[in-house]
C-alpha cells in the first residue's frame, strides 16, 4: 500500500488554504487540518498527528525566532514554507523546503518529495544511528566524490547532500574526509581498495 | 582545602605575590610551562615576582601564559606588554613544538599501535595511515611557524623592522590569515577511539592513548591562543608604532 502523508496547513487565508487542500487531491499528500494561526495548530498537533506542515510565508514572517525554536513541538516534522512573493533568507533557512503559490502541480509535489528526503536530514534528530541515506552519503564522501556529483548521484539536490553531511559529523564527531573514510571502513561500509586515504 | 586565594566562584586568584607551589596547587598542567620555559622549580619558598626577576621574565607575560592554561573562558589584556616581552613567549612557543613533536605525537603513534593489536592488519594499517597524515599536517604547521612567522616576530622584537629596513611587505596580518587549523582532525581520532573501535581492543590502553589525544587537543588549543591572543595583538601593536 502506498504510503500517505499527513499535512496541516497554517494559512489564514481561507482561499489558499483551501487551495492547497484541492491540488493534493489524488496524491500521497492529504490535508488533514488547515489552521489560521501557529497557536491554532500546536493546539490540535496531538489530534492531527501530521507528517508535513506547511506554513504561510505571512505566519513565519512574523516569527521572532526560528519556526523550530519557537515550537519545539514540531520536532520530528518535515516543515515546507508556502510563499506568495519573495521571503527573506532568515525565515526560509528554518524550512525543509519552500513552494510558492504560482509554482505548478508537478513542482510542488517534486517539492514536497524533496522535503522528506530534507526532512530527514534534519539535525534536531537525536538518533546517533546513521540512516541509510545518510551511509549512502558517507561512503560517496568517503570515496571522493563532491557534494555536486553526491547530489546528481542520489538525486537529490546539492543542499540535502550538506545537511546529510552535516548530520554525519553531529552523529558520528567527525568531520574530516579521511576520518570519515576511517569510519567507513572500519564498520565494513567500504571496502579499503575503493579509497586512497 | 586550597592554598591559593579564590573569588567568590572560588576560581583561583593569580598575582605576583602567589608561591609557586600555590600557582601548582591551581593547575598542576602547569608544570609543563616550567619545563619548557626552562625554569628551574626553585628551592624553598619564592612568589611568582621573584621567580620572574630571577629568569629576567615578564611577570605580565607569566600570568598571562598561567591565566590562558587555567581558566577557559580567560578575556585577555594584552595592553600590558610590548614588542620586547615576547622574547620568552617565542622561546616558550618554540620548546611547545619541540614538545609536541618529540614528546606528544610520538606517545599517541606508540598508544594508537597497542590499541590495535588485536585488530585486522587492515584496519591497523587504516588508523595509522590516517594518523600518519595529520602528524604531517601538524609538522608542516609548526614548520611554517619556525621558518616564516618566529624569525618576523623577531625582526620586530629587536626593532628591526621598519619601512627603511624591510621593504618584503610581509606584515603579522599575513601570518594570523594564514593560521591553519590543526584541531579538527585530532577531534575526529577521539571519537574514532572512544566510539569506534573494536569492543576487542583494551579499554585500559584505550584510555591511556585518550588521556594523550586530549592532552595534545588541549595543548594545541592553548598554543593558538597564545599566539592568535598574545603574540599576534602584540606585535601588530608594535608594527603601527613603528609605521608598518
Amino acid at each position: 500500500m502506498r504510503r500517505v502523508f499527513r499535512v496541516a496547513v497554517v494559512e489564514p487565508s481561507m482561499i489558499i488554504g483551501e487551495g492547497v487542500r484541492s491540488l493534493f487531491a489524488g496524491s500521497e499528500y492529504e490535508v488533514v487540518y488547515v489552521a489560521e494561526s501557529m497557536r491554532g495548530l500546536v493546539e490540535h498537533l496531538s489530534q492531527i498527528s501530521a507528517d508535513i506542515i506547511i506554513v504561510s510565508s505571512q505566519v513565519a514572517a512574523s516569527m521572532s525566532q526560528g519556526v523550530r525554536y519557537q515550537f519545539p513541538e514540531l520536532q520530528g516534522m518535515v516543515l515546507v514554507l508556502l510563499s506568495s512573493t519573495v521571503c527573506d533568507d532568515d525565515v526560509v533557512r528554518y524550512f525543509d523546503a519552500v513552494i510558492n503559490i504560482y509554482d505548478s502541480r508537478e513542482q510542488i509535489l517534486r517539492k514536497m518529495e524533496g522535503a522528506i528526503e530534507q526532512g530527514q536530514a534534519n539535525p534536531y534528530s537525536d538518533s546517533h544511528e546513521l540512516s541509510e541515506r545518510e551511509r549512502d552519503v558517507l561512503v560517496l564522501v568517503a570515496k571522493g566524490l563532491a557534494n555536486k556529483e553526491i547530489a546528481d548521484k542520489l538525486n537529490i539536490s546539492i543542499h540535502t547532500v550538506m545537511s546529510h553531511r552535516k548530520n554525519i559529523a553531529h552523529k558520528t564527531g567527525i568531520k574530516s574526509v579521511a576520518g570519515l573514510t576511517v569510519y567507513a571502513l572500519l564498520n565494513n561500509l567500504l571496502d579499503a581498495a575503493d579509497v586512497n586515504i | 582545602m586550597n592554598s591559593y586565594k579564590t573569588d567568590i566562584r572560588n576560581r583561583a586568584i593569580l598575582s605576583k605575590d602567589m608561591k609557586i607551589i600555590e600557582l601548582i596547587d591551581v593547575d598542576y598542567r602547569l608544570l609543563s610551562i616550567f619545563q619548557r620555559l626552562d625554569i628551574q622549580l626553585p628551592y624553598g619558598d619564592i612568589s611568582i615576582e621573584e621567580m620572574c626577576r630571577r629568569y629576567d621574565m615578564s611577570l605580565d607575560l607569566f600570568l598571562t601564559i598561567c591565566k590562558i592554561y587555567i581558566e577557559s573562558d580567560y578575556r585577555l589584556d594584552v595592553a600590558g606588554l610590548e614588542a620586547a616581552d615576547l622574547s620568552p613567549l617565542l622561546k616558550y612557543l618554540k620548546a611547545s613544538h619541540r614538545y609536541y613533536i618529540e614528546d606528544l605525537i610520538p606517545r599517541i603513534a606508540e598508544g594508537i599501535e597497542q590499541v590495535l593489536q588485536l585488530c585486522e592488519p587492515s584496519q591497523r594499517a587504516i588508523l595509522q595511515k590516517f594518523y600518519g597524515g595529520y602528524v604531517d599536517e601538524v609538522r608542516e604547521h609548526l614548520q611554517y611557524e619556525e621558518n616564516e612567522m618566529f624569525p618576523y616576530v623577531e625582526r620586530v622584537i629587536s626593532g628591526d623592522v621598519s619601512s627603511e629596513t624591510d621593504d618584503s611587505g610581509v606584515k603579522m596580518a599575513d601570518f594570523v590569515d594564514n593560521h591553519t587549523d590543526i584541531c579538527d582532525k585530532i577531534d575526529d581520532i577521539k571519537s574514532i577511539v572512544i566510539k569506534y573501535l573494536p569492543e576487542r581492543c583494551s579499554t585500559r590502553q584505550r584510555c591511556n592513548l585518550l588521556f594523550d589525544i586530549f592532552a595534545l587537543r588541549e595543548e594545541l588549543a592553548k598554543h593558538t591562543m597564545l599566539e592568535m591572543m598574545i603574540l599576534a595583538p602584540v606585535v601588530i601593536n608594535a608594527e603601527k608604532t613603528c609605521g608598518r
